[in-house]
């Protein structure tokens, strides 16, 4: 099989992990910082960490989705130094769970205040996130906003690739935004799925997700255009109809995506070096992407959950893990599995417990959601 | 280009009533869907319409204006009225992929399940996504379709739609099973990567053969479509009095035409004074 020409040319993220320095730091470190957030269940004030963007300016406006768009895609192109020409032939592809958090700020307006003085008659809602961009930065016309839930923004990479193979774009603008939510917090909280206190992928003790928040941008292009030693080889997307809220715990669905992932990539199961994986902390989750990823590898590769140190982002995860992952290979290692401590029998799978030193290889990355929704691709960093 | 197998759906008739979508969906399947809403089940009806046998490994895309609004606005009444987190089953069904997932699990569908969306062209881009994978053969076979539902009250909708006080809304789900092979099509679609200006479809208009039909998104200026028309011999097709608006009633056009027409169809839709192309080819005329 050919390689593949699409090139992963970098980006930026804006999490809890603060500045590319600092997140490298606690990369390597296995450390992190969470914030506390409440909320009234039943009369009852509980409280749950939380992974908020590290930002001393953070603007009082509830809308801060704008202006935090516009920051982090403006450092992504600076960085990778695509300039005015180009971003005519440059596509934007936007992945985020709470597709309608554009229109919940002024429904949630309107109700505190008068529909009728508040709301002009302009269209709000999906796809304004992308519009935005689009006309900020003079993007080319092609864009596309994705909500696949937990899996937005890496079907968002997927396609993304696909449009640079075919041809219709010579660059590809990936952005993932999660941003707190009252609702989205609270449903999950009201479902029993946050953790009260840490979260622990793989663990024995693994008592559910902690969120966060996160705008990250990802740059891809193709060989031909534009270098680099990243590459996407390939994925695989579908959609597993077990349950609403997630994967099949017998691995069945996971085990299928990951294996046409490989295939499509043109990398054998021995080939990877490492996995990024889900790793929610959910105890079905986590039981599901150990079954899968036994059915797919005779041998496990190291394996880790980036969520400890980001909190699960939601639609955001896709380029927002792809980008740290990039980032700690660049800078030599991947990082380990913060917060596990004790394995879970019934798993018989252990995550990484320490930063694991390396160059570069091949790397499958997971992402499974609500709605059945199961992604795996690979990337490889090529060695000079 | 690209080529429909099935074509079709359900759109509401015109006068902004929201009809028992639940009612006709336990006639058109026999069944009674469990822990799903009125967006859900009017995306479930539309497909159930084109995708009877359908393959298992056919990609579901589905693609929407504004997506899955009544519940959002249960769960705003819930967070601002009564005080209380969402109920489990509206947070579920928040997400606008839910839909999607439902569709499949009717359908029996494993492939590739997306929901896409955009500001102003949602059908346009679906559209050049299912292209361009399957041109690719990433996918084989595509079940595409495109749902919006009239949300009350109805004046609000129109403020954040952003369309006049006299527009009338409508409600639809309009689907398409799409190929890369033309062998048993019905139709051949295409569609113009690149957005034109009004300048540029009147340069397009003039290069029209007088034997298609052309057709004009309901956010078009009625003065650029006199402009339009005059610049051209091409008749008017007429889908506007069959419905009311909603953003992916570019779909229930084409099913329209397809179901009545032969020849040649040009869709230029139109939003915030850009524009977009669909030119759809019938093969097969009659066949529905």
């Amino acid at each position: 099989m050919m390689k593949s020409s699409i090139t992963i040319l970098g980006g930026e993220i804006l999490s809890s992990l603060g500045t590319k320095d600092e997140r490298l730091t606690h990369l390597q470190n296995g450390t992190y910082h969470t914030v506390v957030k409440s909320m009234i269940l039943n009369g009852d004030t509980l409280t749950f960490p939380y992974y908020a963007i590290d930002d001393k300016a953070r603007l009082a406006d509830p809308d801060h989705a704008l202006p935090y768009l516009e920051k982090v895609v403006a450092v992504a192109l600076e960085r990778v130094g695509l300039h005015q020409k180009e971003l005519s032939r440059c596509g934007l592809f936007l992945g985020c769970s709470s597709n309608d958090l554009s229109l919940s700020v002024p429904l949630g307006r309107n109700f505190d205040h008068s529909m009728e003085e508040t709301q002009s008659c302009q269209r709000v809602g999906n796809g304004v996130y992308a519009d935005f961009l689009r006309r900020t930065f003079g993007l080319g016309s092609l864009n596309f906003t994705y909500n696949t839930a937990c899996t937005s923004s890496a079907n968002a990479v997927m396609d993304a690739a696909s449009m640079l193979e075919g041809g219709m774009i010579d660059y590809a603008l990936v952005v993932g935004i999660e941003l707190f939510a009252p609702v989205t917090f609270e449903g999950f909280a009201s479902m029993q799925l946050l953790s009260p206190e840490a979260i622990r992928p793989f663990d024995k003790q693994r008592s559910g997700i902690v969120q966060g928040e996160a705008v990250s941008a990802v740059i891809l292009s193709r060989s031909d255009v534009k270098a680099s030693s990243w590459y996407y080889l390939g994925g695989m997307s579908n959609c597993e109809t077990h349950s609403v809220t997630g994967a099949s715990p017998d691995g069945v669905g996971i085990g299928e995506v990951i294996t046409t992932a490989l295939k499509s990539a043109g990398v054998k199961e021995d080939e990877i070096t490492a996995v990024k994986a889900h790793g929610t902390a959910s105890a079905l989750n986590d039981t599901a992407e150990i079954n899968g990823m036994k059915q797919a590898f005779k041998t496990l590769p190291p394996f880790f959950s980036l969520k400890p140190y980001i909190g699960h982002t939601l639609g955001g995860c896709g380029s927002a893990e792809l980008l740290l992952m990039m980032e700690s290979v660049d800078a030599g290692f991947v990082p380990s599995s913060a917060n596990f401590s004790e394995m879970d029998e019934a798993l018989d799978a252990m995550p990484l417990r320490q930063a694991l030193p390396l160059e570069g290889g091949n790397f499958l990355l997971n992402y499974f959601g609500f709605g059945g929704n199961n992604t795996s691709f690979v990337i490889e960093k090529r060695q000079s | 280009m690209i080529y429909i197998h099935r074509i079709g759906g359900y759109n509401a008739v015109l006068g902004e009533v929201r009809s028992d979508i639940k009612a006709a969906l336990k006639a058109a399947t026999g069944k009674v869907f469990r822990r799903t809403d009125r967006y859900i089940q009017l995306s479930m009806l539309g497909a159930h319409e084109v995708a009877e046998n359908i393959d298992a490994d056919t990609a579901l895309f589905m693609f929407s204006g504004e997506g899955n609004l009544s519940v959002f606005n249960r769960l705003r009444d819930q967070q601002y009225i009564d005080h209380q987190p969402p109920r489990p089953v509206d947070f579920i069904n928040s997400l606008s992929n839910t839909a999607g997932f439902y569709v499949a699990q009717y359908l029996n569908l494993k492939g590739k399940n997306l929901f896409l969306s955009h500001h102003g062209f949602p059908a346009q881009m679906a559209l050049i996504l299912a292209e361009n994978d399957l041109k690719l053969k990433k996918q084989k076979q595509i079940l595409l379709g495109g749902v919006d539902e009239l949300l009350e009250p109805v004046a609000y909708t129109k403020k954040f739609l952003g369309v006049c006080d006299d527009t009338v809304l409508g409600e639809g789900s309009n689907w398409l099973i799409l190929r890369a092979e033309e062998r048993g099509a019905l139709a051949s679609i295409e569609t113009l990567p690149e957005e034109l200006t009004r300048e540029a479809v009147l340069d397009f208009m003039a290069t029209l053969d007088p034997e298609i039909q052309v057709a004009f998104g309901m956010r078009t200026d009625p003065k650029d479509i006199t402009a339009f028309t005059q610049q051209s011999r091409c008749m008017r097709f007429d889908y506007e009095s069959s419905c009311g608006y909603y953003e992916t009633v570019p779909f229930y056009v084409l099913s329209r035409f397809v179901e009545r027409e032969k020849g040649q169809l040009v869709f230029i839709d139109c939003f915030e004074e850009r524009y977009r192309v669909m030119t759809l080819y019938i093969l097969t005329p009659g066949a529905i």
